[in-house]
């Protein structure tokens, strides 16, 4: 992370989830060799340094991360989002599509669709952290590269401050509407930049349904699904996850499927 | 001092079984367990009961919790409204309207102003932040819970002062005309009382000057918070504040034998079951600071409801023996705390109407008449609360004893 461009590869932008500590960079550090990859972490994720007070929600948010990417006067970039990541790269793409290239997404949150009656998200700001993990992961004992109340058990004080210094953060951005923006959702056939959104078979917090429907009505979005993980694939099936994303990212699909 | 009667209005008849199976009676249960007649009858139980109360002598407390077998009071001033009209006497305490909880303040402003008005007077005014699990009934962002307490109650304020139209741009409420019909009856405002321990609320209401009131602390957690509320009045150029300006919610079972009273009082405890809520119910997301939110999270407060009974009557929390023996309890919260309102729960859960009403009369008859000097000549006593002989730091109440 840090730097944008690499000589060998595609420079990519990285919006990880919340709670994830090593996340897609982690993950992404076997693509080293082909894209560098600049990790746009959204503030508030540290007791030392909360969210400013005064934003109301994520509008906030994707202006302030806007103001960040063009004062890098880059060109178009591939930009890569997990969970809510994945909603704040949606965002990007609706509102300055000339800063993407393309865009993976990584079950993102951010619309939602259907029933009023039928949740389309888990509700990961109520429910317990064993209760997280068993619908985020396909097996629950392989939880890791996440900080949530009590996981890892042997978080000190100063960690579990940040990690309720990131919970209210998420509360200030996306509490109402829960971790979605109609707005977005009614103009996401206007993003017409290749998509591909990947989700782990057994992910637990986002729906199968969501996925696909923000894939149908995307114009040029394809879905792939990772079998045997959850919410965080890159995490869980880390070489599936590579092997899935990898062509896309490299502008090397054709080869993929022809493999 | 002065004695308020208060029930919650609790729905006794859910099964242990599905208790369990909702962790808890409060948010998450099912309202199938809900047996309409069942409710009709409570209602009209526990409004007699304010009845009787206002016939002995008690002033009358009201309160609001949502989607909750634990109370079935679902608006503080319908409650209000209702008791209002069962009553002559007594003042009614609206304990309180929790204002980040109300998406429309203006409205409030004009509830209160209706109960004053219908009330000749009757009312004082409760504004509560709302407890931890509140927010998943009105869905109000923990985030901006105080923020919105403090801008809902200055807009309310305004409503009762102004008297032309005006507007209100705020950052979460917005209107372009308000002009309250009717305007209270005791003007400019009815009495205010806010609940809470948090540094910030208590020297906020301080500065207001309105009455603090702390709910079923431990006897040392209360005399906290009163002289943090104490010294900031005295700092700020206030009057020294009288016991009139503080107020404990304690539990309270009186009868003729100290068996009979712990044999029956011990239903009190129903209130105190702690349930099993989820993270975000206990500690929503920036509804406290991450610090308070780790002591939260390690177990570290709420103690009180995790006691038993017998130490809770020992430490005063629960007024339950003889007149004899709640006399001297509430001699000695008043020694402590300096307080000079005390609201009694003085039913809960299962305990019948027989039971409760036996209590209140038995302690409007023997307790009341005992006790009720205290706090009268509080500026000739040399208490160790008074401001002049504060000399101790003050140790921060880092939350409710009970949430």
């Amino acid at each position: 992370m840090g730097h944008d461009h690499n000589d060998e590869g595609t420079a990519l932008v990285v919006l990880p989830d919340a709670f994830v500590t090593e996340g897609l960079a982690g993950a992404l550090a076997d693509v080293a060799g082909t894209a560098a990859a600049h990790v746009l972490h959204h503030p508030g994720r540290h007791a030392s340094e909360p969210l400013d007070f005064d934003w109301d929600g994520m509008d906030d948010l994707i202006y302030s991360h806007l103001a960040t990417l063009r004062a890098q006067r880059s060109g178009p970039r591939v930009f890569v989002g997990a969970g809510i990541g994945g909603w704040i790269g949606m965002e990007i793409a609706l509102r300055a599509p000339e800063l993407v290239e393309r865009l993976l997404l990584v079950a993102p949150y951010g619309v939602r669709f259907g029933d009023p009656t039928q949740p389309n998200f888990a509700d990961i700001l109520l429910l317990d952290t064993d209760e997280v993990s068993a619908l985020g992961w396909a097996r629950p004992e392989r939880a890791r590269g996440l900080h949530l109340p009590g996981l890892p058990e042997d978080l000190d004080d100063a960690a579990l401050e940040d990690v309720f210094t990131e919970r209210a953060t998420l509360a200030q951005l996306a509490w109402k509407p829960f971790l979605h923006n109609p707005t977005l959702g009614r103009w996401l056939h206007t993003i017409d930049v290749p998509v591909l959104l990947v989700r782990g078979a057994e992910d637990g917090l986002v729906t199968s349904a969501n996925s696909a429907e923000i894939v149908r009505r995307l114009p040029d979005a394809r879905l792939v699904e990772i079998p045997d993980a959850g919410h965080y694939p890159y995490l869980e099936q880390p070489a599936a996850f590579i092997q899935a994303v990898l062509p896309f990212i490299n502008h090397r699909e054709e080869e993929a499927v022809t493999r | 001092m002065k004695f308020f009667h208060f029930t919650e209005m609790p729905y006794p008849f859910v099964s242990a079984e599905d208790e369990e199976d909702a962790r808890g009676l409060k948010i998450f249960l099912p309202n199938r367990h809900y047996d309409p007649a069942a409710g009709h009858e409570l209602y009209r139980r526990y409004l007699d009961e304010y009845e009787l109360a206002d016939e002995l002598g008690y002033d009358l407390m009201v309160n609001e919790h949502h989607q909750s077998a634990s109370t079935l009071h679902v608006a503080a001033t319908l409650s209000a409204a209702s008791v209002i009209n069962r009553t002559r006497h007594g003042r009614v305490l609206v304990l309180g309207t929790p204002l980040p909880h109300r998406s429309d303040p203006v409205r409030v402003a004009e509830e209160i102003a209706y109960l004053d008005s219908m009330s000749g007077g009757r009312i004082y005014c409760g504004f509560v932040r709302g407890t931890q699990g509140e927010v998943y009934p009105s869905n109000s962002n923990p985030v901006f819970n105080m923020d919105m307490f403090y801008e809902s109650h200055d807009l309310i304020r305004e409503s009762w002062a102004r008297t032309e139209p005006f507007a209100w741009e705020g950052r979460h409420f917005h209107y372009r005309n308000i002009s309250i019909w009717p305007r209270p009856f005791q003007l400019p405002a009815p009495p205010i009382w806010v609940s809470g321990t948090a540094p910030e609320l208590v020297q906020w209401t301080a500065h207001h000057g309105y009455t603090l009131c702390n709910l079923t602390g431990r006897y040392n957690d209360a005399a906290s918070t009163f002289r943090l509320y104490r010294r900031t009045a005295t700092e700020a150029g206030l009057d020294e504040p009288a016991p009139s300006q503080f107020a404990y919610l304690a539990f309270c079972h009186v009868a003729d034998s100290e068996d009979e009273a712990r044999r029956v009082g011990e239903q009190l405890m129903w209130y105190l079951k702690p349930g099993r809520p989820r993270l975000g119910a206990s500690i929503p997301p920036g509804f406290s600071t991450p610090a308070t939110s780790v002591q939260a999270f390690r177990g570290r407060l709420g103690s009180v409801r995790r006691q038993d009974f017998s130490s809770l009557i020992d430490e005063g929390i629960m007024l339950v023996g003889t007149p004899d023996t709640v006399i001297r309890q509430i001699e000695r919260l008043y020694e402590v705390t300096g307080v000079g309102n005390l609201i009694l729960m003085n039913q809960a859960g299962t305990m019948s109407s027989n039971e409760t009403r036996s209590s209140m009369s038995l302690f409007a008859h023997e307790v009341m008449p005992a006790v009720a000097q205290l706090g009268e000549s509080w500026q000739q006593d040399d208490t160790s609360w008074r401001t002049q002989n504060d000399d101790q730091p003050i140790s921060a109440v880092i939350a409710s004893a009970l949430s």
